[in-house]
């Protein structure tokens, strides 16, 4: 779970108007023109009252921490993360190194990561290090994608698309051997029974730990016998 | 200048000089002299002419001519001036058969340094002309030198680089002489099983009659004589000394004093390894010996003195010293390096105060070694660069296609212009690279950093504003709007994946970024099963070999997705000492050989060079496919 970090600086402020089950306040960092158009005009239509835009980083930075200053503060920020690199300059080059700063100085505020990256080891970052609230990718359903992100995030939620969750849970599936696994297949190569090795660990491990991996490992290469999963951890230069 | 006027349709045009060239060409009737004087005189005039052709050939012509009267010199001379010619006309094809003509005449004054050099030249710019006879034909001379230096492992991977580019020529002479460099190099390496195979595919190609003839019946000889002798080493002594005893039946033996002094000396050496000393093998060995002195066979001699310096090793050292320094003033004569230490290694063992000896052996050793460590650099250096040009080619070619796919015109010049932009910077900066392997490797992440962020900051985004363009604003009826934005999308996606296959890779937390790569396709029925990463202590590996081993692994993992349906793969990370090793299984169709260029793989091979790692497979239609990267930290 995605927990938002809580410090004891945080300014305190109010809503604007109960009813309004929307934020009222989003700053858009993205230095597409066409783009933050697109962005823009679906934010209206949800509507959110207060839109702003900015092309640059550092921009954005100065934008949140006067907001903030004049106790108005912003409550989302949808960002990019590569951003062009015509100004010299800049202090913050990457959509990452803003998210980092602004959660410096305001912890609270939402985010919303829209982008085209694909990687899904890095998207997993933005959500696991950076604490993002949401991660929408271009594409042809962006639009709907961004209300319904608004929509959850503002809720509290985390947002990402149904496919890009089958993407996360996969991902996190990728499965790894461990060593003592390892140590298992090849005690099972010299013909070691299954109590045998659960008393050559040190500690040693208890028979039905070894008979779960064992079997773990069974399914997990599909073999039916242990022969057959000896064989294949030797293929596969497992062991 | 030239009368042109065509006789017949078919009939091949020749101007009055090519004519002239031509008769003297054919001219058998004159001596060697007689026809060099002719064509200095020829030469003299073609120069004056603007058919640069026909000066080349007659260069070609006199070098040959030169080297054929054994005026060494002369041919290397002309070599030269052929070359400072086609430099100054910019006839690349041209300068390319002046270097391999230096290559075989400086290797003919035993600088095979020197040689190897030029041969790399020739190879390099008839790579750039995609002339793959000549490339095949460099890259064999060049495994010949690494050969007879005795760098077996680097004559392997020349040789079999070769193989590749004359596959699918009908240069079977070529093609033979490179098994054979491969069996040879495999017998060196006591891998006789392997030895065999690769000689038994030269023989192979002695089909028929024609065959035969092109391969020559010279080599044919040396290559039955090198069964026999890898026969031997298996101990397999029967059929070697039966196919021996066939190979002295032969007319073509019988006739060639030479062949038959090396397969006797060959026998003897062979009966003596079986049985031990005896008089048959004594007798043979002696016999060769004499034939050799006879026909002032420098090399054979070599071969017979080692022979009988082994032979007499045991029994009578004496003797066995005699021989030893025989093959050693044999070996000086043609300053053939590792006969020298063969010969020294002889004399260390059988002379009772050979410090000189000894020192010269270590001297010898460490030439050795450095020349073979600086062919392999040459080589590996311009196989680098050349494979770089390539590899940006086809990015080019495949960004090309969508361009092809692309039928609303506008769109497509839009792109198209975003495309050539691009490229030509990526092109400008590829230029500028060069120097040394480390250099162009951080160089080329560099730039596929650079490119990557081009393609993801203008190209993709701009593919993706333009088709959520097209979808919500642009007034077209849906028949024609919907498959429109479908093929914008295709587009887009594709564009975003270049940018996400060259994106730059975080070498801090090197594990990481290659459990993210492998993350990437653990998805859509592909299990991913890996063990620790940090199996492999990547804090020792310098980043240019994690570069490359990061794009490596990423090439297999795309190329499994690609093409072989495979459920699960698995990849296992592995470390000996410096030694680590990477294995790669996955259980989709495999492929054949056949479909092997078209995968990549080739560039994951010359990418694990350029690092002195090594790239190895196993694969065959239906049953999967494995590779294994080993590379050092």
């Amino acid at each position: 779970m995605i927990q938002q970090k809580e410090t004891a600086l945080r300014p305190v402020y109010i809503f604007p108007l109960k009813n309004n089950a929307m934020f009222q306040k989003v700053l858009i960092a993205e230095d597409h023109n066409l783009t933050h158009r697109g962005l823009e005009s679906t934010l209206n239509e949800i509507p959110v009252p207060q839109v702003l835009t900015t092309q640059y980083c550092d921009d954005a930075l100065l934008k949140i921490k006067s907001a903030l200053l004049s106790q108005e503060p912003f409550e989302l920020l949808i960002t990019d993360l590569s951003f062009d690199d015509a100004h010299r300059d800049r202090l913050l080059t990457t959509g990452e190194e803003l998210i980092e700063a602004i959660r410096k100085v305001q912890p609270s505020i939402k985010i919303i990561v829209f982008s085209i990256e694909n990687r899904i080891g890095k998207i997993k970052n933005l959500f696991e290090h950076y604490e993002i609230n949401g991660f929408v990718g271009k594409g042809r359903e962006e639009h709907r994608d961004i209300k319904k992100a608004l929509q959850t995030v503002f809720e509290g939620g985390v947002y990402r698309s149904q496919q890009m969750e089958q993407r996360f849970r996969s991902a996190g599936d990728i499965n790894e051997i461990h060593q003592n696994d390892v140590q298992i297949l090849d005690l099972l190569s010299k013909g070691q029974s299954q109590p045998q090795i659960a008393s050559s660990f040190s500690p040693p491990l208890s028979l039905s730990s070894i008979e779960k991996r064992v079997n773990k490992l069974k399914d997990l290469f599909n073999a039916k016998t242990l022969a057959q999963l000896v064989s294949i951890a030797k293929d596969r230069g497992i062991i | 200048m030239s009368s042109c006027a065509p006789k017949n349709d078919s009939d091949k045009i020749h101007t009055p000089l090519q004519q002239e060239f031509q008769d003297l060409y054919d001219n058998k009737s004159l001596s060697t002299n007689e026809t060099l004087n002719r064509l200095g005189l020829f030469l003299k005039k073609a120069k004056t002419s603007n058919d640069d052709t026909i000066v080349y050939r007659a260069y070609l012509f006199k070098t040959s001519l030169h080297a054929k009267a054994g005026q060494k010199d002369s041919a290397l001379f002309y070599s030269h001036a052929l070359l400072e010619r086609a430099k100054l006309k910019g006839d690349p094809s041209y300068m390319g058969r002046a270097y391999t003509k230096l290559g075989v005449y400086t290797k003919s004054f035993h600088k095979l340094s020197e040689s190897f050099e030029y041969y790399n030249e020739a190879y390099g710019i008839h790579k750039s002309l995609n002339d793959s006879i000549r490339i095949g034909e460099n890259l064999l001379y060049m495994a010949n030198i690494q050969k007879s230096l005795g760098d077996y492992t680097g004559a392997k991977e020349t040789a079999v680089d070769g193989l590749i580019y004359l596959e699918k020529t009908s240069e079977i002479k070529s093609i033979s002489s490179l098994y054979h460099n491969i069996s040879i190099a495999f017998r060196e390496q006591k891998n006789y099983d392997q030895a065999l195979t690769y000689n038994e595919k030269v023989l192979a190609l002695a089909r028929d009659s024609n065959a035969k003839k092109k391969i020559g019946k010279n080599a044919l000889l040396i290559y039955k004589n090198t069964k026999a002798n890898i026969l031997a080493n298996q101990q397999k002594f029967d059929a070697a000394i039966s196919l021996f005893n066939d190979l002295l039946q032969d007319p073509a033996v019988q006739n060639n004093v030479r062949e038959q002094a090396r397969i006797q000396s060959n026998l003897g050496y062979v009966k003596w390894v079986q049985s031990g000393r005896n008089h048959e093998s004594e007798t043979l060995l002696l016999e060769a010996l004499k034939i050799r002195q006879g026909a002032n066979d420098v090399s054979g001699l070599i071969a017979s003195n080692v022979h009988l310096s082994k032979y007499y090793l045991e029994d009578a050292p004496e003797k066995a010293l005699h021989y030893a320094e025989a093959a050693l003033e044999n070996a000086d004569k043609r300053n053939s390096v590792l006969a020298i230490k063969e010969a020294l290694a002889l004399i260390i063992h059988l002379k009772s105060n050979s410090n000189d000896e000894a020192k010269r052996y270590t001297e010898i050793d460490k030439k050795i070694t450095d020349i073979n460590q600086k062919n392999r650099d040459i080589y590996s250096v311009g196989k680098f660069e050349n494979n770089k040009l390539t590899q940006d080619n086809l990015i080019l070619e495949a960004t090309t296609a969508k361009k092809e796919k692309q039928n609303v015109l506008i769109l497509s010049i839009m792109i198209a212009i975003l495309l050539f932009g691009t490229f030509l910077i990526l092109y400008l900066r590829a230029k500028n690279r060069r120097n040394t392997i480390k250099e162009g490797i951080r160089q080329t992440h560099l730039t596929e950093g650079r490119l990557a962020k081009k393609i993801h900051d203008e190209l993709a985004n701009d593919m993706s504003d333009t088709m959520n363009y097209v979808d919500n604003h642009l007034d077209i009826p849906e028949a024609s709007k919907t498959p429109l934005v479908n093929k914008l999308e295709n587009l887009y996606f594709r564009t975003r994946d270049i940018s996400t296959e060259t994106a730059d890779i975080d070498l801090e937390d090197f594990p990481q970024s290659l459990k993210y790569v492998l993350m990437q396709h653990n998805a859509q029925g592909v299990q991913v099963i890996i063990n620790p990463i940090d199996q492999i202590d990547w804090n020792r590996v310098p980043d240019y070999k994690k570069i490359v081993v990061y794009r490596c692994l990423q090439e297999l993992m795309i190329n499994m997705k690609k093409h072989s349906s495979a459920s699960q793969v698995t990849v296992i990370f592995k470390n000996t000492g410096s030694k680590n090793e990477i294995r790669y299984t996955d259980n989709g169709v495999g492929f054949d050989m056949e479909t092997l260029q078209k995968r990549g793989l080739h560039n994951v091979e010359t990418r694990m060079q350029s690092i002195s790692g090594t790239f190895s497979f196993d694969t065959t239609k239906g049953n999967g496919f494995k590779a294994r990267l080993h590379f050092s930290t």
